[in-house]
């Protein structure tokens, strides 16, 4: 209730601070929006006003500032609604029982029931709540039931927190709130910097609460505390000539470590270098959560670590410190490459064998993603001299090649131990090795996305051992009965379809999906067959029984991976084009697998031309054609003698023409344009304003209905328009 | 209270830790443990990885209101000026899914270097810990080198008498290069196989009979077995999964056995 106008009332701030040891940086926010949340609802249910409410947080505290909750307790009246008049007053103007029924569930009485607008209602007045009670009410219950991942229990509490709390303040104005949680006790008292400024406190309000704070060594704003870590950071990797490296992701977290950001420079022996720079990176900002240097583009040996503390006496053992921890993990990639380099990737792959798929060796997997590869780039190979998204020229000796070199880095000490880096691993061992940069690429990209927004593969080998590998992935988990269901997708099929579909998407690949879902189905049913016989249980109670069955089913399994992956498609397209209309419209039909890139283009065709006035009249008029065709089995031919106008006759030349364009082979630009499709707009709205369809003559009528059902047919090709509002 | 005699990969599965938290009484002991992580082995070629090491391990149970502040005032007893240095609880959720333990807690970074990990033990053998215990288990090397301002464990001072001295490579280098070389390359596969199977056996013999604690002996050397195994790159990903669901059922067999009725009558004698 932020809206009511406040300066009618006493008010005041109320200010919480949940102080606790060292939250997970994942959780902090969550938790703070949780309280903030739960308190405005309490206010809320207890229909007390007030203005606004700001979160701030840090690892030790999570702060709740609500402004001007209205003091003054204040009965209210209100009238409450009830049935209509009809059946609440009996003809001699007595209650019926429906009425009295409705002022007992309200515990209303006769007195207070009036009828208004031919509704009974009841006045009533509500009791007036005190913000103090109801907040020291509410706050246990909040915190004790706030949700979260791995919460814990500590000492004897029966509560669980993500970790455990140390001090409650709370001050409403200038009162101390009084309520328990487990062993705490509610106060006025806060705590500063763990070691800056560990003296307890007493908080008056909320602008000296946190000057306090500041004065003990802690900023309390996380946005400040951001802030800083940039500018700072900025400005030292700058004294030295670089530029950090980061992501918004490491920020956060790191002013979610920190109560103090302070940089400090560290270096590092430039011989470590050498060890490819994704894992240097990975362990600076992943392990460490440093901040990596480059100069010209290229890593440095020095990086940043912000600290908590900003003491001078602290920096030099700060430095030395972090330069030695890093030193042990580098000489670890260090030792790995050396040890990888001993081993070729082919001889990697021999070792694949041993390697276990979901099912089947990972040597069987990389043997099929070869011929899945190949299978794709046969497909495209008509299609891709004129696609103006592939750069790189398809050779595929590069893409055999590198399938079956794809998953040979599983095998190599650097990818044990840094599982994220699969793939770009593979691709930095095979330039080693002397591979040229189509197979290094194609290794190296074929993972991607990871994850939603993530980038895709570039080369084209890389994008066709991508598709392969995540087609693989899904048909294989569907076969053995993995399937996704409501939250549970433990195998991140979901993410995988996604990307699988934007690549192809995004890349314009002219590819009928369905089909590549049949050939792999059956590639796996050739490796796999039914697989071993399993022990299900099947029923409860006394039905239950064991059965057996095959570990693996092929019995449609290709029907239920197209529809499993066709469903992801209008969440993929909402993600390029925010006009779910259209998407619906141009995907209802069923088999967009089949012509994917055709689909799309239509899809973007309409949505660019959405925005235009002509559009709005289109869609009128196309709706119009739906609305006369709908139920009726229209199968006349068109006779052209038999128009009597000029309206009929352009309505009919603007639908050949549209009809022509649904012929023509759609591949990398739309065939439609938007002038001709507006023409078909004009054409159908004079058509209809001067022309009458059901004319008397059943010949005349007859051939009309053919003519709008045949330009019905035509727009149908390109999209349902009754979807589209 | 003094180490237990038996391989171990970290000092949590010292009976006095593991089995003795599940009394779900106040219990409080400290110790130093040497433990043995063979994959962890680095021939003695790098600073501080190591495949045989110490751990001084702290229990609490109940946890104190104050753990931290506790903990904090043990690193100042050892000459640490916490203004000095950038001292850091990191979240760090342990998990033995060999043991079916777990809790929540922090890897404690001074620096930017793990020394302590601290944990609120929530569960052990697959049984709710309560009241809460809290576990601190120091990195022994990694504190000494950071007092003695060494960069290589091997550099450490161990004694000093009369002008004379004994390093920690003095004890412990050779060592560290003959178990790595036998942890990654001399040891026999089968014949560990065999072991882990025997010593299964012996668990299984012991928890037949019920007797928790010698059942929990040979969990611990099944687990070891195990490591050696892993170390040699025998285990394949299924295979791991299989050895760990294993070990674990005997964890929580051995942990449900200790606090029944059953095993807990031979306390009376």
């Amino acid at each position: 209730m932020a809206d009511a106008n406040i300066n009618n009332f006493i008010s005041g701030d109320f200010l919480f601070e949940l102080g606790a040891e060292e939250l997970p940086s994942g959780q902090i926010k969550n938790i703070a929006d949780y309280f903030s949340s739960k308190l405005k609802e309490s206010l809320d249910e207890a229909q007390i006003i007030f203005a606004t409410t700001v979160v701030y947080y840090t690892p030790r505290r999570i702060t709740i500032l609500i402004r001007d909750i209205n003091l003054e307790v204040q009965d209210k009246e209100v009238e409450i609604k009830g049935p209509p008049e009809k059946i609440t007053r009996a003809p001699d103007g007595k209650f019926t029982p429906a009425a009295l029924g409705f002022l007992k569930k309200n515990n209303g009485e006769e007195k207070d029931a009036f009828f208004k607008d031919n509704y009974l209602f009841i006045k009533q007045s509500i009791k007036g709540q005190n913000a103090q009670a109801v907040l020291e009410k509410s706050l246990p219950e909040i915190l004790k039931n706030t949700p979260g991942v791995r919460f814990m229990r500590w000492a004897n509490s029966e509560a669980k927190f993500a970790r455990p709390p140390q001090w409650m303040c709370a001050i409403l104005a200038d009162k101390v709130l009084d309520f328990e949680l487990e062993n705490l006790r509610s106060s006025n008292k806060s705590y500063g910097h763990r070691f800056l400024g560990p003296e307890e406190f007493t908080v008056k309000d909320f602008d000296q609460y946190v000057k306090q704070l500041e004065k003990q060594g802690v900023t309390l704003d996380q946005g400040l505390r951001k802030e800083k870590i940039v500018r700072e950071a900025n400005a030292l990797a700058k004294s030295i000539g670089a530029e950090t490296i980061y992501d918004d992701a490491l920020l956060d977290e790191i002013s979610l470590i920190t109560e103090n950001p302070s940089p400090v420079l560290c270096d590092f022996d430039s011989r470590f270098l050498q060890i490819p720079e994704c894992v240097l990176t990975t362990v600076m900002i992943q392990h460490q959560r440093y901040i990596p240097l480059k100069r010209d583009g290229k890593l440095i040996e020095q990086f940043i670590t912000i600290s908590n503390n900003p003491l001078e006496k602290a920096r030099h053992n700060i430095k030395v410190g972090n330069e030695k921890v890093i030193v042990p993990r580098f000489k670890d990639a260090e030792f790995f490459v050396h040890e990888d380099n001993k081993i070729s990737l082919d001889e990697r792959f021999v070792k694949l064998d041993r390697l276990n798929f979901l099912k089947g060796s990972m040597q069987q997997k990389a043997k099929r993603l070869e011929k899945i590869s190949e299978y794709i780039a046969s497909e495209l190979e008509k299609t891709l001299s004129g696609n103006p998204m592939i750069e790189s020229k398809l050779e595929l000796d590069d893409i055999k090649r590198a399938a079956l070199l794809a998953k040979a880095d599983l095998s190599t000490n650097l990818v044990f131990e840094f599982t994220e880096l699969q793939g770009e691993i593979g691709g930095i061992y095979a330039a080693k090795q002397g591979f040229n940069k189509n197979i290094q690429e194609s290794i190296s990209e074929h993972y991607l996305p990871r994850f939603a927004g993530d980038k895709h593969p570039q080369n084209i080998g890389g994008k066709i051992i991508a598709i392969a590998d995540k087609v693989d992935n899904i048909v294989c988990s569907f076969a053995l009965g993995k399937i996704p269901s409501g939250s549970a997708d433990p195998f991140a099929l979901r993410r995988q379809a996604n990307g699988l579909l934007e690549i192809i998407i995004e890349s314009r690949l002219i590819m009928d999906i369905e089909k590549l879902i049949k050939f792999t189905c059956e590639l796996q049913e050739k490796d796999f067959g039914n697989g071993d016989s399993i022990t299900k249980i099947k029923g409860r109670g006394e039905d239950r029984q064991e059965v057996q069955v095959s570990e693996l089913t092929w019995q449609g399994t290709d029907k239920a991976v197209i529809d499993f992956i066709e469903s992801r498609l209008e969440f993929v397209f909402e993600q390029r084009h925010k006009n779910k209309d259209i998407n619906k419209s141009v995907l209802s039909k069923g088999s967009a697998l089949k012509e994917l890139n055709k689909r799309h283009m239509t899809i973007h065709f309409l949505a660019s031309i959405s925005a235009q006035a002509q559009f709005e009249k289109l869609v009128e008029g196309v709706n119009r054609l739906i609305n006369i065709c709908k139920g009726k089995e229209i199968s006349q031919e068109i006779k052209p003698e038999l128009f009597e106008t000029d309206y009929e006759k352009e309505f009919y030349e603007v639908s050949k023409k549209l009809n022509s364009c649904k012929d023509q082979n759609l591949n990398y630009d739309t065939v439609y344009n938007p002038e001709l499709l507006f023409s078909a707009a004009d054409a159908i709205s004079k058509f209809f304003d001067n022309v009458l369809v059901n004319s008397e003559e059943e010949k005349i009528r007859l051939n009309r209905q053919a003519l709008v059902a045949y330009a019905n047919n035509t727009f149908k090709d390109l999209a349902d328009f009754s979807l589209i509002k | 209270m003094q180490p237990y005699d038996t391989e171990k990969g970290a000092s949590t599965m010292n009976p006095a830790t593991f089995l003795r938290v599940l009394e779900n009484k106040e219990w409080n002991m400290a110790c130093i443990e040497p433990c043995r992580r063979p994959t962890d082995g680095r021939y003695a070629e790098n600073p501080n990885r190591l495949q045989h090491y110490f751990q001084y391990q702290v229990i609490m149970q109940p946890n104190p209101h104050n753990s931290q502040d506790l903990y904090l005032d043990s690193l100042k007893a050892i000459g640490i000026d916490v203004l000095a240095h950038d001292i850091r609880f990191v979240e760090d959720n342990w998990e033995s899914p060999t043991l079916g333990a777990w809790g929540c807690g922090w890897e404690v970074w001074l620096d930017g270097m793990e020394i302590t990990q601290f944990t609120y033990f929530q569960q052990a053998g697959g049984i709710e810990i309560k009241p809460v215990a809290v576990e601190l288990t120091y990195g022994l090397e990694r504190i000494a080198m950071y007092l003695q301002k060494v960069d290589s464990v091997f550099d450490l001072l161990w004694h000093e008498h009369n002008g004379k001295q004994v390093f920690y490579k003095d004890i412990y280098k050779r060592n560290e290069f003959e178990q790595s070389t036998y942890n990654f390359e001399i040891s026999d596969v089968d014949r560990l196989s065999r072991l882990y199977k025997e010593y299964s056996a012996e668990a299984q013999l012991c928890l037949d009979k019920f007797m928790a604690i010698p059942a929990f002996d040979y969990v611990l050397k099944c687990s070891h077995c195990f490591n050696l195994l892993d170390a040699r790159g025998a285990i394949s990903k299924d295979e791991r999964q299989n050895f760990i669901l294993e070990i674990r059922s005997l964890a929580e067999k051995t942990a449900k056995l200790y606090t029944s009725a059953l095993g807990t009558v031979n306390k009376a004698r």
